[in-house]
């Protein structure tokens, strides 16, 4: 239940803390997709991560620094 | 005594002298802010600075507290501080004096010794640096301009030793000594640089590298050790002024033996003891009643905080009466050199001189040597110990 | 320009500050202090007044701080910052240091509009190169909501309550980012937590110029105020599109405002949600209604006519 959630979209990431969020619901109302919801245990979850823009306003207005948004970058060497 | 540097003898006030000591000392900032009877001091200063004779940057801050508070935060940053004041002042900054000694930061403060209102009041007497006793500073007394001047040197040294890293006090009289000039013997410039050394901060907050957090929020699980510690800074400052003492005698040809100044004590019966100018007073009539074949001499304490309990309680070992002179009273009580003494002596002595106390030159009333030979008298005749006194009072 | 990506991607690297502290649920004050810290490019040290921000992030031995940071007490954060700044001056003249630092004070209200307005103007008229935010929560919060001189006309606190005799506050909050720009310092700004970039620009602006900048940034709180903790964001909103709270900057004696509501709201939009203004509903206090969107309208009409042009972002 304390496990960090990852949610995957191709290269975009979204990960939440449960440890650290306190279910303000702050990013449940900042996202403009409707992406977030406060789970039965009152911490922020991902409903539908397919709708998500990975804009990152979830992430810095997160008071508690619960939430990360972030893509994987895939290594090119520089000779290619 | 061999004296190991030349030196240059002025005609200086106290105040100058002070800011001679500055000059040489040549600090990264000074925050300052006026009030009589210090004011000389950060003039003269601000003048060095003006004629670029030192580069301390210097910050006219909008009130005492706000000095004290430039004063952490420079020498937390990592610099070399040193500021002054006097009885408001001082009683304005001490919030954040207890915050500068529990942050360890090691701030010299040169005090003009000023009464405390109310009534308010510009002259001499030692209640704004009582009032300060308690904030864990170490505390200096000046007797006369040359002191002041050695003392701010020795204070520096003393402050930014690892083992202490606390605020240094050092007090001169308001007035009696600020302002009257003594000749005093300065040390050349380079002699006193070798002396103080360079400022080496444990943590400064300029480190970005090293990230600290400093003055955090402490609960009851904590507080009482974080306090313990500031003990031992002031257990190690004893140590560290000995030390100096030794170094600083070498460079100066004077030497400030033990904690205290003992005059005519080794065979005296009666002895005063008493804090800053008035002890000149005091020799003035310790050699007329010699003179008379009374056996009287002097403590003169320099260092006040740490109290050196132990060794005054060892050096009135044997007296007949001690008469301890006080320049401030702690209403409500006694005053608070004799409290610390009649301590002392019940700490360490099993058979005590009668102990006398008398409070003397509040609001910079005047203290003839007549007024002092009296407290002899009063000895001799073995007036009652009970009974708490004041000397030069209409009452 | 700052955008999400970036000021994340620094974040991320930095980590300036962090979470797992001890500042309620939804508090403004956090969003405040990591989207400043964030923008700003260079290292910086903080210095922390006494109150919310400073009691729930260092709890000793804790911190949710990994940049230097330093409190000494409630009244002197200003004055502190000017003792900083200036030791970073002298140790950069006499070649001990060589980085360039930049200097960031928090106050909340209390510690900013009251106890520390001394030492803030002091340090102000000096012109240290420091940034002094002010996160404007409108009462004493730490301490359980006690009014200061930034809470509202007719607003609930626990020492102007609403009674039998009394309607909560019966003065006008100061207007402090007024009183901060009639010190002449490069630049000031009015902020909110509900405009993360204007906030983020405004930090980045403060931290370019040579000299104070003072940032006063309205931080919503959920306990004093009385709305639901996710409303956070969105009550903080409401302050700025009702003109309450108007987005603005005075970069060198010049005022420009930053944001024109399409469509101004009354002034019971920014008041319904809120509990500490819920009694201004009840028909009695119909009347103060009435003066307190006189007042924001007055102080709207007033801005307006003093701000040069409307700098769109």
């Amino acid at each position: 239940m304390n496990a960090m959630k990852r949610y995957e979209q191709g290269e975009f990431f979204l990960e939440i803390e449960p440890r650290r969020c306190k279910g303000c619901g702050v990013c449940v109302q900042s996202c403009p997709k409707g992406v977030l919801v406060l789970n039965g245990e009152g911490k922020a979850e991902a409903k539908d991560i397919a709708q998500c823009v990975f804009c990152g306003i979830c992430e810095q207005r997160c008071p508690d620094f619960a939430i990360s948004v972030y893509k994987v970058r895939v290594l090119q060497p520089s000779w290619v | 005594m061999r004296v190991a540097t030349e030196q240059q003898l002025s005609l200086l006030t106290g105040a100058e002298a002070a800011a001679h000591a500055m000059r040489q000392i040549n600090p990264d900032v000074v925050p300052v802010y006026p009030i009589t009877p210090q004011t000389p001091i950060i003039e003269t200063f601000a003048q060095f600075v003006a004629d670029g004779l030192c580069d301390t940057e210097i910050i006219n801050v909008e009130s005492e507290h706000s000095a004290m508070s430039a004063a952490v935060g420079a020498s937390c940053a990592g610099a070399r501080v040193m500021t002054a004041t006097s009885s408001q002042g001082l009683a304005l900054m001490l919030e954040i004096v207890y915050i500068a000694a529990a942050m360890r930061c090691p701030i010299v403060i040169a005090i003009g010794s000023r009464a405390l209102s109310g009534p308010i009041n510009i002259h001499c007497d030692h209640s704004d640096s009582m009032m300060a006793r308690d904030a864990g500073c170490v505390q200096l007394f000046a007797e006369n301009a040359q002191e002041a001047y050695d003392l701010m040197i020795i204070a520096q040294r003393l402050a930014e030793d690892h083992r202490v890293l606390v605020p240094v006090m050092v007090m001169q009289d308001g007035f009696t000594i600020t302002h009257s000039a003594e000749p005093v013997a300065l040390l050349p410039d380079e002699v006193v640089k070798d002396f103080v050394g360079e400022y080496e901060p444990l943590y400064p907050l300029l480190d970005v590298d090293h990230p600290t957090t400093q003055g955090p929020f402490v609960l009851p699980d904590y507080y009482f050790e974080l306090k313990r510690q500031q003990v031992d800074a002031l257990d190690a400052a004893r140590t560290v002024w000995l030390e100096l003492q030794e170094r600083f005698a070498e460079i100066s040809g004077r030497r400030y033996q033990g904690f205290f100044e003992a005059y005519k004590l080794s065979d005296a019966e009666y002895v005063l003891v008493v804090l800053s100018s008035t002890a000149g007073t005091a020799k003035v009539t310790i050699d007329r009643l010699r003179r008379k074949g009374i056996k009287v001499g002097l403590v003169k304490p320099w260092v006040f905080r740490p109290f050196p309990a132990q060794e005054i309680a060892q050096a009135l070992a044997g007296k007949r009466a001690v008469a301890v002179l006080d320049r401030a009273i702690s209403l409500g009580s006694w005053g608070p050199l004799y409290l610390e003494i009649s301590a002392a002596l019940g700490r360490y002595l099993p058979k005590k001189p009668a102990l006398y106390n008398y409070i003397y030159g509040l609001g910079g009333r005047d203290t003839p040597p007549e007024l002092l030979a009296s407290v002899v008298t009063d000895m001799q005749n073995e007036v009652d110990p009970t009974v708490l006194r004041y000397l030069g009072l209409r009452e | 320009m700052p955008n999400t990506k970036e000021l994340a991607r620094r974040e991320e690297m930095h980590q300036r500050f962090t979470g797992a502290h001890a500042l309620c649920a939804g508090c403004g004050a956090p969003i405040c202090v990591r989207t400043i810290l964030n923008a700003i490019e260079e290292p910086v040290v903080v210095v922390n007044a006494t109150g919310c921000l400073e009691v729930a992030t260092t709890r000793y031995p804790t911190t949710a701080w990994n940049v230097p940071w330093i409190h000494v007490a409630f009244e002197n954060a200003a004055a502190v910052a000017s003792g900083i700044e200036t030791a970073y001056r002298v140790l950069r003249r006499r070649g001990k240091i060589s980085r360039e630092i930049r200097f960031v004070a928090f106050g909340g209200d209390g510690g900013t509009y009251d106890i520390g307005l001394q030492a803030l103007s002091g340090a102000l008229e000096r012109g240290h190169r420091f940034i002094y935010v002010c996160y404007d929560n409108e009462a004493y919060m730490n301490t359980g909501n006690q009014r200061s001189g930034a809470t509202p006309f007719a607003a609930q606190t626990s020492t102007a309550p609403v009674g039998e005799r009394s309607f909560g506050k019966p003065q006008r909050r100061k207007d402090l980012t007024e009183i901060a720009a009639a010190h002449h310092i490069p630049y000031v700004a009015q902020a909110s937590i509900s405009d993360w970039y204007d906030l983020a620009r405004k930090a980045r602006q403060a931290a370019a110029v040579d000299g104070p900048a003072f940032l006063n940034v309205l931080s919503t709180c959920p306990r004093g105020w009385g709305y639901p903790t996710d409303q956070a964001v969105k009550i903080a909103r409401l302050a700025v599109e009702t003109c309450y709270w108007p987005l603005y900057e005075v970069i060198e004696g010049r005022w420009y405002l930053n944001y024109i509501p399409e469509e101004k709201l009354p002034i019971t939009e920014w008041l319904r949600p809120q509990k500490r203004f819920a009694h201004l509903f009840e028909p009695q206090n119909r009347e103060l209604l009435h003066q307190i969107q006189q007042q924001v309208d007055e102080a709207w009409e007033k801005l307006l006519r003093k701000c040069e042009r409307y700098e769109a972002l």
